[in-house]
């Protein structure tokens, strides 16, 4: 899968597809480890095109949070639709990420951190 | 037919360089065998030794009904016939050829002295392949021999490919077949697994609705008894769909009934209240060094039969509901974490008091996710509008109702996602 990726200040910054379903998922977890691996683990990521998100795809974020974490860096969220929100309010997964309006906002937050 | 001519002298035959091939063809490749079928002995003859010469092993029949016979019991798939024969005529043998069928294709080249248009067109459609006019040059004859090779070889690969299309087509179907088959086994083994009318459960009574989105699921729910006074109960989602959530689910369901939980003596030394149970649970699953790939979101907790005394757990799901008696639509929650995708987290149990009447209401978010054909979920709103419809009524008609109402909402018998919902109402005196 070809996310779209950059890199600004040492943060990944990466925009997930409109969909982030069962039949993606594999494809998804494998491009985002890679980004992390590849990086320092500080990343933000980027939801504002994406409309859908599984169960499947909530692994998938929760695993690049995990993974992230584990080089002592974090996973922030930016541009997050009213459907994703309830998804992550529904499971509680907002307690869990840190989540910001924008990315302009993510990136101040990395700045402090 | 007699009287025709050959152009090719009987003398070059034996000169001719194909004929010391011959001996080596026979042992190192099959010889192609050709039928010929003429009236007059010497034509026969000569052909014969012609083709002969030429490296074809040769089958003569004095008559039409003599060579359909031949090609019936030898498997020749080359004819070489006149035309004009009596009793059965050359176009006359190719109809009965193409009406019968011997399990291959006969290529059938026909001698005439005729080259009318109209009879070339006869005899094209009586199902002639080929046409060598009489007298015949040998050397054409053996050309249009050697495309009637081609074109039977071609067919002979063409039918091979056919047949093992054939043969692959019945080993997927074969294999399809078993799949379907242990798919609808596996799915009567989770349908096991759902809640049975119960006696142990009075005065309470549960009504539940399965719709599982392929045959296999990853949702389940059941009650269980921990103690002589107590039940447990869960209804939980596992992550992803088919088979891999449907293993998931499995595993799940006997993880969450207590080791021993028919004896009551061990389930007081083991089971501390649900929320304990599920904060352990939650730390055997998940795996504080792995990343994550499945999970469940649950509600989990137990029911004390003589007060009607509910302790409830959430992990990541949709909050459960409660029907009063009198109407009124209450939530519980909000809950914790899914369980498996983070270790070292705890929950915590919420209260409830189950009165006669009222509806404890547990389901999978495949209620509300439920989407139109148009893409609109079936939503939050509709689902409690439902129920608060259905304050009089009694919970296996609102179970019913629930259920075509999906179905409608749908539009189509297949869904995107399992559809659970298990409801336990308070029974006894009110």
């Amino acid at each position: 899968m070809n996310l779209a990726h950059r890199t600004e200040n040492g943060i990944d910054i990466v925009k997930l597809p409109r969909q982030l379903g069962m039949a993606d998922a594999a494809d998804a977890r494998a491009a985002l480890k890679d980004i992390i691996n590849g990086g320092g683990g500080r990343m933000i990521i980027d939801l504002s095109d994406t409309e859908i998100v599984d169960s499947s795809g909530l692994a998938v974020l929760v695993g690049s949070l995990q993974a992230a974490r584990k080089k002592d860096g974090d996973l922030y969220l930016t541009g997050m639709g009213n459907t994703v929100r309830a998804l992550f309010e529904l499971t509680r997964l907002h307690t869990v990420f840190q989540i910001f309006d924008d990315e302009s906002a993510a990136l101040r937050a990395w700045a402090e951190a | 037919m007699a009287g025709w001519l050959c152009l090719w002298p009987l003398d070059d035959l034996v000169e001719s360089p194909a004929y010391g091939r011959i001996q080596g063809l026979i042992h190192e490749e099959v010889v192609m065998k050709v039928l010929i079928i003429d009236d007059a002995a010497d034509v026969r003859l000569y052909v014969s030794a012609l083709l002969a010469s030429w490296g074809y092993e040769t089958l003569v029949a004095a008559s039409a009904r003599q060579g359909l016979g031949l090609i019936e019991t030898t498997q020749v798939q080359l004819v070489v016939c006149d035309w004009v024969m009596p009793e059965m005529s050359g176009p006359e043998l190719c109809r009965t050829v193409r009406a019968t069928d011997f399990g291959h294709y006969v290529y059938i080249v026909l001698l005439t002295a005729r080259s009318d248009k109209g009879d070339l067109v006869e005899a094209f459609n009586a199902g002639a392949d080929d046409f060598v006019s009489k007298p015949f040059d040998a050397q054409v004859l053996r050309a249009r021999l050697r495309v009637g090779e081609r074109i039977l070889a071609l067919e002979q690969r063409l039918s091979e490919q056919n047949r093992a299309l054939l043969e692959s087509q019945r080993s997927y179907e074969q294999a399809y077949a078993q799949i379907q088959c242990d798919l609808a086994a596996a799915a009567r083994v989770q349908r096991q697994m759902l809640p049975r009318p119960n006696a142990f459960i009075a005065p309470f009574r549960c009504e539940w609705l399965f719709m599982p989105a392929s045959q296999v699921s990853g949702d389940s729910f059941n009650l269980f008894g921990l103690t002589r006074d107590l039940l447990g109960f869960y209804l939980f989602d596992v992550s992803g769909h088919g088979i891999p959530a449907a293993l998931l689910s499995a595993k799940l369901a006997c993880s969450l009934v207590p080791t021993g939980a028919s004896h009551a003596r061990a389930v007081e030394r083991r089971f501390s209240g649900p929320a304990a149970f599920l904060t352990q649970l939650n730390d055997q699953l998940a795996d504080p060094d792995a990343e994550i790939e499945s999970y469940a979101t649950v509600i989990y907790g137990t029911l004390d039969k003589r007060s009607g005394q509910c302790e409830i757990v959430i992990a990541g799901h949709p909050r459960p509901l409660v029907l009063r008696r009198g109407g009124a639509l209450e939530d519980i929650g909000p809950g914790g974490l899914p369980l498996g995708m983070f270790a070292g987290v705890s929950y915590e149990a919420h209260r409830l008091s189950l009165n006669a009447g009222d509806r404890f209401i547990l389901y999978s978010d495949g209620v509300t996710e439920c989407r139109d054909p148009g893409g609109l979920e079936f939503g939050e709103r509709r689902f409690r509008e439902l129920l608060r419809s259905c304050v009089t009524v009694d919970t296996s008609i609102l179970i019913g109702s629930l259920g075509e109402r999906l179905r409608a909402w749908r539009g189509t018998t297949t869904l995107d996602d399992d559809v659970s919902v298990m409801i336990i109402e308070g029974g006894g005196e009110s």
